[in-house]
């Protein structure tokens, strides 16, 4: 029996309540002042959680491999030069910033010409843009936290990138983004209990050109075509060297920390995509729309000796429609849904060392229907995850090491109703399926560590994950590494 | 500040509360069970009636009418026969912008008359199954004697000689059962875009030579007329050998290779190239009778006019058929496209054979290439390999 692992490939990017993240979801974009906010709310930034003044970064990300869903690159190099800043400003106002720069290569990339993620939506396919591609970009990202009253503060978060991607070889394409995303927050901090609330709003532009290839009969090289599972439902775009896509939306997140003991997180984000086609003849190329929804909840017990102990729930929903330009009929759905429970365990021998146990049990099924031509896919998944931590310091440095293992358990059969045939189905469709029934074992390594160094601290932090489908010796690897010179 | 240890434990009680009503939500809501059935498609049904709009025809329905129903994103062809009612059905079509092109015939005592009625490029969609009603006016059109048979138009291969296209011809064979001639025939091409002008064109024309009763073409006889009369199956070209075409045509100032034993057409007018050029995408050509070619003069962009009225047969090809925008006949001549054929593949369109009669074929003539024309992947100059439909 074959089941499907999404959450280690795709869903990984955002499903995780502690890993709301648009930037990294819509634009693929790391971004990470606000992670160690609770609930990552801009209000939240004060006195006690400034990690630093200001620091130099330099990441390395590198994915890749043979284990891979259709438009998936076989290599993704991605380099990030940042600094970051923390300072406290006049009365009792914080500041946080981040300025990065961007420079990423996808290599082999099939099907998707644009920059951004797979989101399982209606997309367009770029038949003769594929390929490999460079994309140099910055963006900035900064946080102002005000003191409303003793208790409340308010506070924003802004990010807006710029970037530009570019082919080499013909037809050259070019795509420029442009994306800003805003989220202004209410904090409350009391004795016992703190909460927040974070509004989200967010535009993610991209512009696509190429050079138009005239044919007889006029047509473009860019060949648009929206997904449909058997076989594309338009064309439309053949005579199109121009298209604007322009992603909105805006969300709601809200974090409860009840002395401690009950912490709640939970989000709501609802998303509307809008593709024209521009140049000589502008045409409405179809529109999505994207809900998300996911909830955390986690009861702790602190103990002096041992540490946090915690059993924590949590919920992710994802549900899509893609609708047609001009029939105003929906043609596409996805529903997408996980639930994951479990339990971690401190272990603290001496003050410094600790070691901290999670497993966790996940069940995740998805469904997608093709409503032009009446097809359906069904599968469901389960997934059992470990992680153990290891963290000690001492004699100025600090050591952490994370190790990860999830392996899929033999439960659900998948529901696959079609009748496909053809180049199309057997390349995309009929690969992604295969893909999602695979079985497959992750492990995972992580590793960070901090030292004086010249006066001043440097942090080298290292992760590396394997993916091993069963039955094959096809593979897929994340890996990431980081320095950072903290002033 | 000194916690409260009893307020501490109502927290945690009430904590505990809070949590046990999430859980029972949390598992709940993922057990909701999704629908796992396949759903509906958008695929819908179509009844077309066909009316016969023209003059005399008075919007009666065409019975017995060939119906195409082409899709423009799918390549879907879709053909059906009109009832007695003049309806046609078409069941389970996915909704897109379709080509439907539509052929029968007016038949009384006296007369025989085609019906060609097109539209071209119409999206067509019902929401929720249902059954969309669509009219489609046919107007008539004349059926010809002499035919354009077979084009030879999409050139050889590239490799290893790039784009080689000296070796297209066009067929023209005689539909009839009495002697034709070709004398003062012209055969020209028309620019894109003029299909509801009464005029074409003509980037190129040429006449076949002769004063009336030079060049006789029998009932069942082919003529070839080669843009270059040698012999073009040799290597590294491979394609056909044109040494018994009929006709050729020859531009004498381009530097144009010219068979001495095979007549040449008389130049009529000749806008540009070394030679006259089918081109290997889209193009129409058409055969034309006129009293004086140049009574029309040319137009601002110094192609010959030529009035439609005179047209014998005219044939128009794409490399894509469904795309009916910028079409240069219309549908008196040609409501559809032959071709489909890549650029430099070798192959040929040749009308189909409708039938034998008296040892001869007769060729299929609805004034639509759509329904008219097949793609040979071999072309056939001078003679017909077809099986013969029973």
């Amino acid at each position: 029996m074959k089941r499907m692992t999404f959450l280690i490939l795709i869903f990984t990017l955002c499903l995780f309540a502690q890993d709301i993240n648009n930037e990294r979801l819509f634009l693929d974009i790391d971004t990470d002042i606000t992670d160690a906010l609770p609930g990552r709310n801009p209000a939240f930034l004060h006195r006690e959680n400034i990690p630093f003044n200001y620091a130099f970064s330099y990441r390395l990300r590198h994915d890749g491999g043979e284990d891979r869903l259709p438009y998936t690159p076989a290599l993704k190099r991605y380099q990030n030069l940042g600094v970051t800043a923390y300072t406290e400003m006049e009365n009792g106002m914080f500041f946080a910033g981040r300025f990065s720069y961007r420079y990423e290569q996808r290599r082999d990339k099939l099907f998707l010409h644009n920059a951004e993620n797979y989101l399982d939506m209606p997309f367009y396919f770029g038949d003769s843009t594929s390929g490999g591609f460079d994309l140099n970009g910055i963006d900035w990202n900064v946080i102002f936290s005000y003191p409303l009253s003793a208790r409340w503060r308010a506070g924003v978060d802004v990010f807006y990138n710029v970037d530009e991607q570019f082919k080499t070889v013909f037809p050259k394409p070019n795509i420029k983004r442009n994306d800003v995303h805003l989220r202004p927050a209410l904090a409350y901090q009391g004795e016992s209990l703190q909460f927040g609330v974070t509004a989200s709003f967010f535009r993610y532009r991209e512009l696509m050109n190429t050079r138009k290839y005239v044919l007889e009969q006029g047509r473009s090289p860019v060949f648009m075509r929206i997904r449909g599972l058997d076989r594309p439902v338009l064309t439309y775009a053949q005579t199109s060297e121009e298209r604007l896509q322009s992603i909105g939306g805006n969300g709601i997140s809200a974090n409860l920390d009840l002395g401690g003991i009950l912490l709640l997180e939970t989000f709501y984000e609802r998303s509307h995509a809008e593709i024209v086609d521009g140049a000589s003849y502008p045409e409405a190329q179809g529109n999505w729309d994207l809900d998300r929804f996911s909830w955390r909840l986690a009861l702790r017990k602190t103990t002096r000796r041992s540490g946090i102990s915690e059993l924590f729930f949590e919920q992710h929903i994802r549900k899509g429609n893609g609708f047609h330009p001009t029939l105003d009929q929906r043609i596409y759905a996805l529903y997408y849904r996980a639930m994951e429970g479990g339990i971690s365990l401190p272990y603290s021998s001496s003050p410094g060392e600790s070691l901290n146990a999670t497993i966790s049990y996940l069940i995740e099924d998805y469904k997608r229907e093709d409503n032009f031509f009446g097809l359906l896919q069904y599968v469901p998944a389960h997934m059992l995850r470990m992680e153990i931590n290891y963290k000690i310091s001492g004699m100025k440095a600090d050591f952490e090491m994370d190790l990860q293992y999830a392996e899929d358990i033999c439960i659900g059969e998948p529901v696959v109703y079609s009748d496909l045939s053809g180049d199309y189905y057997a390349g995309i469709s009929a690969a992604e399926l295969a893909y999602y029934l695979k079985d497959r074992r992750e492990l995972g390594v992580e590793m960070r560590i901090g030292f004086p160094f010249y006066g001043r601290r440097l942090l080298i932090d290292g992760s590396y994950t394997n993916i091993i489908p069963q039955d094959s010796d096809a593979r897929f690897h994340y890996a990431e590494t980081g320095l950072t010179f903290v002033f | 500040m000194k916690q409260n240890p009893y307020n501490m434990r109502n927290r945690f009680q009430w904590a505990k509360g809070c949590a046990a009503a999430l859980l029972l939500t949390l598992f709940l809501a993922p057990n909701c069970s999704l629908q796992i059935l396949p759903p509906a498609s958008m695929r819908f049904n179509a009844a077309i009636c066909v009316l016969d709009t023209t003059e005399t025809g008075a919007d009666r329905t065409v019975a017995d009418a060939v119906v195409l129903l082409q899709s423009i994103t799918y390549g879907d062809r879709l053909e059906t026969i009109s009832d007695s009612a003049g309806m046609a059905y078409f069941t389970d079509i996915l909704p897109d912008r379709y080509n439907l092109l539509v052929s029968g015939r007016r038949v009384s005592l006296t007369e025989m008359l085609l019906i060609n009625g097109q539209l071209q490029d119409t999206a067509l969609y019902v929401p929720e199954n249902d059954t969309l009603f669509l009219d489609i006016y046919a107007q008539t059109s004349r059926t010809s004697a002499l035919l354009i048979s077979e084009i030879y138009y999409s050139g050889a291969p590239p490799k290893p000689i790039p784009q080689y296209y000296h070796d297209q011809f066009l067929e023209i064979y005689n539909n009839s059962n009495i002697t034709l001639y070709l004398d003062s025939l012209i055969i020209s091409d028309t620019e894109a875009g003029f299909q509801d002008d009464s005029l074409i064109h003509a980037i190129h024309a040429y006449m076949f030579p002769g004063s009336g009763s030079d060049y006789p073409i029998g009932p069942g006889e082919f003529i070839v007329v080669a843009q270059d009369a040698i012999d073009h199956s040799q290597a590294p070209v491979n394609s056909v050998n044109l040494l018994d075409a009929n006709f050729e045509y020859y531009v004498s100032d381009q530097g144009d290779v010219d068979n001495p034993g095979v007549p040449n057409m008389i130049q009529l007018h000749h806008k540009y190239g070394i030679d006259f050029l089918y081109s290997v995408f889209n193009d129409a050509l058409v055969i034309l009778k006129v009293k004086d070619p140049y009574a029309l003069g040319y137009d601002e962009f110094n192609r010959l006019m030529l009035p439609k009225s005179g047209v014998i047969d005219g044939v128009e090809y794409r490399e894509n058929t469904s795309q009916f925008d910028w079409k240069r006949l219309d549908a008196s001549i040609d409501a559809g496209l032959a071709g489909g054929i890549p650029g430099y593949s070798n192959k040929s369109v040749e009308r189909r054979i409708e039938r034998m009669e008296e040892g001869r074929f007769i060729f299929m003539d609805n004034n639509n290439s759509s329904l008219d024309f097949i793609i040979l992947s071999k072309p056939t100059p001078g003679f017909c390999n077809q099986e013969v439909p029973q």
